[in-house]
């Protein structure tokens, strides 16, 4: 579109330096990205020549940044003065000086004004214009060259080919992660970033790239959780092993209903007052006038009645057969034994409690009716390392750093954040799993990574790499 | 804000000078561009020298315009013996009512155009004498300033095959004339109508072209003229650039100049181009009237090395390099652009 003719010499002559202004910008911006397309264009191809590769990225955007700076300081060296503009203008309208008299503020006489009027009429046809024919060969050649080389297709590394350790995880990942899928209970979108994840991975083994080992440990700890996450969704799917542990887990936690009852038994046997005295308080503020217990008034959470419950096992533990006469028929006996079988804490029947005690161990690496652990009571595998109340941190908590503390070198930061941060430790399963089924591996191998894993096993394997007699 | 000559007046101006313009070309005929140059460096108020061989109708030429003029006209045969009291007057002894006393006699200078034939016969005492008169407008005897008449030309002649005996004008002296223009030859076609339309030579009558007051009016129309400021500096570049001591200055003129084009050269140039304009029908000046005026204005100011003339190389021809290559715009437009 052609620009609408100035009335004034002022706004042809500006109209004269605006033009002049872009056609300098542009010009220097196409010099610029030769420049830098042919520098691109070497780069790329020395990298090739010495045996290196860079895959295109979105960060190579950037190259414009120098394109345009370069293109702003020479608009800014190039601007050109009204003065200047004014006597190339007059030049090109062949207007003799009029436009220079005009521009200096000479009043002009009407017979002139005319002339110079005539003269800006052809203004249009005299704006400078881009020589395109000599801008853009060269930008286009050096930007054609560098992209040219920027698609060919990636070298194939002689070493490609030679790292089965991770083609064998990665194969390893996608086993499992189809064994996962086929359970089902996945979401889609869960499902298609996880494909994805490996996906790129398998693309940049296949193109010689090896794939960081923390996103293959990733992946597999994704997988891990993933596992649970489907056991929890759909107990019935889990692989022998989450599902039912955290069956058993509802289980084998009592109800209040049965606590009520077990308290009103412990009560008739006038044993309540064995007990800690801040679950004595709670349980005289759910004791009825009667004597009975509100099922309703014991605490709800399920780790309180597991307390409450321990706790009430402990003080009937201290009860022995010949107190039976105190006070409890029965009736009151066969219910508080219910309650404590429920939880599973009977004493003496106990896996991995008491002297020799011959615990249905159930884990991958139990093999059923082995030994006891010395009669000390660990709790279930799972159970948090209980700590004092000074202690600082624990399973459940983080554990910060002292001040002015620097980050061991080896240490992989997951993130950083000003928040609290959550920690969700994870059960151990398996072998150690009192009461309840083993889910997975033992410990020992969840708590290797898998690069460690890989090492182990060139170490242990055989000679040509082959995985040893590892399950996964 | 300045108001510039108005079409009418620019108009006026032009016919005036067509008038001597169109006497002058029915005098010398086929000197076209000769004659304008003369008429500009009137109307510039400079002096003028040509240089030509004999013949070419250079007195012819200067006579031409002093009656065209209407102004009192006189001329000077300049020889070695001529002596300054010869051509600026000096005293004389002259008795009245029985006394006697030294009284003024003007020379040939006191007059308003001053044909000096031949000027490099003269001595250089003589040519000296010159200097006051063409730059101040005065003369000056044994103690006594005498005005000259206003206008003041000095019209000069000198050839230049003719070395014996002459004196080359001193480099002050040719910085005296606005012009110094080189009479060219003429084609046969010009010479068959000299022949066929003057009997012996004769140039036509002349009729005086100009009044005094319309001297005057076309005077004012001239100084009426307006220079903008990037022509201004045009020509301020251009006389910069004939300075072999400039870094940015051309090969050639580091090479070959003793010394450059002084200021007054830079007048001489801005005045010559006003006239030019006129004489174009401009209001103002443009590029192209200082590129007409600026190879007269600068040749014979420019003093070459001696290497430099012994080479055959002419001031004329660097000038000529300079209008070339010097840019009337000083800054180009980007190359990106067209």
């Amino acid at each position: 579109m052609r620009p609408a003719m100035p009335s004034q010499p002022t706004r042809a002559i500006a109209q004269f330096c605006q033009r002049v202004a872009i056609g300098a910008w542009l010009g220097a911006a196409l010099q610029a990205a030769a420049a830098t397309g042919l520098a691109a264009a070497v780069a790329l191809v020395t990298l090739r020549v010495c045996g290196g590769y860079v895959a295109p990225s979105p960060w190579w955007a950037l190259g414009a940044v120098p394109v345009v700076a370069y293109a702003c300081w020479r608009l800014r060296r190039e601007r050109m003065a009204p003065a200047i503009a004014a006597a190339h203008l007059d030049s090109r309208l062949g207007l003799d000086g009029l436009l220079l008299a005009a521009h200096e503020g000479q009043e002009l006489d009407p017979a002139w004004q005319e002339r110079l009027q005539q003269g800006l009429v052809r203004l249009p046809e005299v704006l400078p214009q881009p020589r395109w024919r000599r801008l853009l060969p060269m930008p286009l050649l050096a930007l054609a060259l560098a992209s040219g080389v920027a698609m060919l297709p990636a070298p194939v590394l002689p070493g490609a080919v030679k790292m089965p350790a991770l083609q064998s995880d990665l194969e390893q990942l996608a086993t499992v992660m189809r064994s996962l899928f086929e359970r089902g209970a996945i979401p889609d979108e869960v499902k298609q970033e996880l494909e994805q994840k490996l996906a790129d991975m398998q693309r940049k083994v296949a193109a010689g790239e090896a794939p960081e080992w923390r996103d293959l440990d990733q992946l597999d700890q994704r997988l891990e959780r993933e596992e649970l996450l489907q056991a929890a969704r759909d107990p019935g799917q889990a692989p022998g092993g989450a599902g039912a542990a955290i069956e058993a887990e509802n289980a084998s936690a009592p109800t209040p209903g049965q606590l009520a009852a077990a308290a009103k038994a412990l009560a008739d046997a006038g044993l309540l007052d064995r007990l800690p005295p801040n679950l004595l308080e709670a349980l005289q503020k759910a004791q009825r006038p009667d004597g009975t217990f509100d099922a309703d008034a014991l605490p709800q959470d399920l780790k309180a009645l597991k307390q409450l419950a321990e706790a009430m096992a402990g003080a009937a533990g201290k009860f022995g057969a010949g107190q039976l006469g105190a006070g409890l028929d029965g009736k009151q006996l066969a219910d508080l034994k219910k309650v404590l079988e429920q939880f599973g804490q009977q004493p003496g029947q106990t896996p991995g409690q008491g002297a020799n005690g011959q615990g249905p161990g159930q884990g991958p690496d139990g093999d059923g009716e082995q030994g006891g652990r010395g009669g000390v009571n660990r709790g279930p595998g799972h159970s948090a390392l209980s700590m004092t109340e000074d202690a600082e941190g624990g399973a459940n908590s983080a554990l910060p750093l002292p001040p002015g503390r620097a980050l061991p070198g080896d240490w992989v930061p997951l993130g950083s954040s000003k928040s609290e941060p959550q920690v969700q430790p994870e059960r151990n399963r398996g072998a150690g799993a009192t009461g309840a089924a083993g889910t997975a591996g033992a410990s020992w191998q969840l708590d290797l990574a898998p690069r460690h894993r890989a090492v182990l096993r060139r170490f242990f394997g055989d000679a040509n790499g082959e995985p040893g007699k590892d399950k996964r | 804000m300045t108001t510039m000559l108005t079409a009418a007046q620019v108009l006026r101006g032009k016919e005036l000078l067509d008038r001597v313009r169109s006497g002058c070309n029915a005098v010398l005929l086929g000197q076209q561009e000769l004659v304008d140059l003369s008429v500009i460096a009137l109307c510039a108020r400079g002096h003028l020298l040509l240089e030509g061989l004999p013949g070419l109708g250079k007195t012819e030429l200067v006579k031409a315009l002093g009656r065209l003029l209407g102004l009192s006209f006189r001329r000077v045969q300049f020889t070695p013996d001529l002596l300054p009291g010869d051509i600026t007057g000096g005293p004389i002894l002259q008795e009245r009512g029985g006394e006697r006393q030294l009284v003024f006699s003007p020379g040939p200078l006191f007059a308003n155009v001053v044909l000096a034939d031949e000027i490099n016969r003269a001595s250089p005492k003589t040519q000296s004498a010159l200097l006051e008169a063409m730059q101040e407008r005065n003369v000056t005897v044994l103690g006594q300033t005498h005005a000259l008449p206003l206008p003041f030309f000095v019209l000069a002649t000198q050839n230049p095959i003719e070395l014996e005996g002459t004196y080359p004008l001193p480099e002050a002296q040719l910085d005296r004339f606005l012009f110094k223009v080189e009479v060219p030859g003429v084609s046969a076609d010009v010479m068959t109508q000299i022949l066929t339309s003057r009997r012996r030579g004769q140039a036509p009558a002349l009729e005086v072209a100009l009044t005094a007051k319309e001297i005057d009016e076309l005077f004012a129309f001239v100084d009426g003229i307006f220079l903008p400021q990037a022509v201004a500096n045009y020509i301020a570049r251009l006389v910069a650039a004939t300075h072999p001591q400039r870094s940015d200055s051309l090969a050639a003129v580091q090479k070959n100049v003793r010394f450059g084009a002084s200021p007054r050269a830079a007048i001489a140039i801005g005045e010559a181009a006003r006239a030019a304009a006129l004489l174009a029908g401009r209001p103002n000046v443009d590029f192209a009237d200082v590129q007409r005026v600026a190879l007269p204005a600068l040749a014979h100011r420019v003093v070459l090395q001696h290497a430099a003339v012994v080479n055959g190389i002419t001031s004329a021809k660097l000038v000529q390099d300079l209008l070339e290559t010097v840019p009337a715009v000083a800054k180009a437009l980007p190359g990106a652009v067209q």
